[in-house]
């Protein structure tokens, strides 16, 4: 026996998970010996001591470590949201280097995680692999170093020094991003052609999809939401992956129990207090577009508008309060949840516009409000969620900030006009007669089972 | 499916084999054109494994070394025989059109009237056997 070629195997299986080494260490060195014997080679080769690290890297991006990966890229991802909420763009230049770093190093773990995804269906080795991961490393640092350079050249040009050569590096960093983030994607793209049987319109075709792919990536990592939504996605789809691996059954507390359907008395009930507020929430939009008409005082369209959301935000909370009793036969807990925080995301909205134009205090309502929503769209999902607690309280985070960052703050303040249109639907369904009354009472002793 | 599962599968649709008889068979059944690594064999039977489409069998110590024992599932024997099928088709039409490019087109006079333009016809190219 070679001990000095054992002794450099078992170190190199060192870069492969401990857990990993355990289960399958022994049968992988045997393996590994028995292939050098019959190739007679004294030492791992160059090429199999690489491989032996890459599959070692590769091997510990389990799903658990692609959902932290995600979750920590979302995190990262809200930064420069969160700061331009807070105006941290007007503060220290290493202020914007720490929301640039946080922006483009949430980047980079998304698209990291999205790749270790993509890795699980074997599409592509692990020696491709990691140096995929090495060239979207250097992608994003370059496409860091454009954002700064433009940064930088914008303040220079404002004050009238002269670009600096930094300053003047914007399109240099933008190419050399574009390079290796394209270098990134190609092994994907060329796996994805590999049936083609002429080589040349392979890589053609690959080179132009990994060019065009690497170009989208750049621009969305350009957009704060863009990181954020790529993430939630990604956060989504691990969990996922963690649900469907094999674990102990466990009691499932959220598991729907036998719920009542709606009594034809409380649909009319619901289908009246859907209408009021639907007629209330019309007369809240006519009022705020063309309430400065009305003559009443002195009061301008500014004026009128902010009354209009003021009372539709109100207003809208019944709308919420009629859909919630609605669904709760059909989503179970999370819709009171959901409705709690959309409600006191509409009563920070009214309390925003109940003050002076221009206090500062409307505007840190309104992202109060904007996460409110957010928080109120994840526990809308709670049910699609996996089981385990910690993921679960991850994934509501998540889906919370990619919603409040996204289309929170216009999606809240828009309240106002989107609800008469949620009640006429409601107080339309509820008004009707239910589809199979009959069904329902005859599925509910089964699902009891 | 990938070209190292589908090499994987085949060397195990003949019955269970342990890690390194699956990387000797799969190199003789290429013709020496697909040579697995030991690292890449094991990440891919544990893909597989993870697809349901091989299990282990049960590990064994030969000669003081480690052996596993992998064997194809029904999915497994499924899944290749469905991309078994599609090569082989893939293969007949490939074929089907190679012949039909190097058989010389007979004048419009001398070609029987029940079959007309065979030889020109996309359609009809198809369906001549390999």
């Amino acid at each position: 026996m070679n001990t000095r070629r054992r002794n450099r195997y078992q170190r190199l299986l060192r870069w492969y998970p401990a857990a990993w080494r355990r289960a399958n260490g022994q049968l992988m060195l045997d393996t590994l010996e028995q292939a050098a014997d019959s190739h007679e080679r004294a030492l791992p080769s160059l090429s199999e001591a690489w491989s032996i690290r890459a599959h070692g890297l590769v091997e510990r991006a389990t799903p658990a470590a692609i959902t932290v990966a995600a979750g920590l890229a979302l995190a990262l991802s809200a930064v420069p949201t969160a700061a331009l909420w807070a105006g941290g763009f007007n503060s220290s230049a290493w202020l914007l280097a720490l929301v640039f770093g946080a922006q483009y190093g949430g980047a980079l773990l998304a698209s990291l995680a999205v790749g270790a995804l993509l890795l699980r269906t074997g599409l592509i080795p692990a020696e491709q692999a990691v140096r995929a991961a090495a060239a979207a490393a250097l992608a994003w640092t370059f496409g860091a170093l454009m954002a700064a350079s433009w940064s930088v050249g914008f303040d220079e040009a404002d004050a009238g020094t002269g670009l600096s050569w930094f300053g003047n590096a914007i399109l240099l960093f933008a190419f050399l991003a574009w390079l290796f983030g394209t270098l990134a994607v190609l092994p994907l793209t060329l796996a994805a052609f590999r049936h083609l049987a002429s080589q040349a319109t392979r890589w053609a075709l690959g080179l132009s999809l990994a060019a065009a792919s690497a170009l989208a990536w750049g621009i969305m990592g350009l957009l704060p939401a863009g990181p954020i939504l790529v993430s939630a996605a990604t956060l989504f789809a691990a969990s996922r992956l963690m649900a469907a691996t094999p674990r102990t059954p466990r009691n499932r507390p959220n598991q729907p129990a036998v719920r009542t359907p709606l009594s034809l008395r409380r649909r009319h009930q619901l289908a009246v207090v859907a209408a009021a507020s639907a007629i209330i929430g019309l007369g809240c939009v006519a009022f705020a577009l063309t309430g400065s008409l009305w003559g009443i005082g002195t009061l301008d369209a500014t004026d009128t508008m902010r009354i209009g959301i003021l009372v539709g935000s109100l207003a809208s909370t019944i709308t919420v309060a009629a859909s919630a009793v609605a669904l709760f036969a059909r989503v179970g807990p999370p819709v009171v949840a959901a409705a709690a925080a959309l409600t006191a995301a509409l009563v920070m909205v009214a309390l925003s516009y109940a003050l002076r134009d221009g206090d500062p205090k409307g505007w840190m309502l309104l992202i109060l409000a904007a996460v409110a929503t957010g928080l109120a769209g994840g526990f809308i999902f709670t049910p699609l969620l996996p089981a385990r607690w910690w993921l679960r309280a991850l994934l509501v985070a998540g889906i919370g900030a990619a919603i409040a960052a996204t289309v929170g703050i216009l999606g809240i303040i828009m309240a106002t006009f989107i609800s008469p249109v949620v009640a006429i639907v409601l107080a339309v369904m509820m008004a009707r007669p239910p589809r199979s009354p009959h069904a329902t009472h005859e599925l509910a002793p089964v699902n009891a089972g | 499916m990938t070209e190292t599962s589908f090499w994987i599968l085949t060397a195990l649709s003949a019955g269970a084999r342990h890690g390194y008889a699956i990387l000797n068979e799969v190199a003789e059944l290429s013709d020496g054109a697909m040579k697995l690594r030991v690292t890449t064999l094991y990440a891919s039977l544990e893909r597989l494994e993870r697809q349901s489409h091989v299990r282990a069998t049960g590990d064994e110590i030969v000669e003081g070394r480690a052996r596993r024992y992998y064997e194809i599932t029904d999915v497994g024997r499924a899944q290749l025989e469905a991309e078994a099928a599609r090569l082989a088709q893939r293969a007949t039409v490939a074929q089907a059109r190679i012949a039909a490019q190097t058989t010389p087109a007979r004048p419009a006079a001398a070609r029987p009237s029940s079959s007309p333009g065979v030889a020109f016809s996309p359609l009809a190219s198809t369906a001549v056997p390999a």
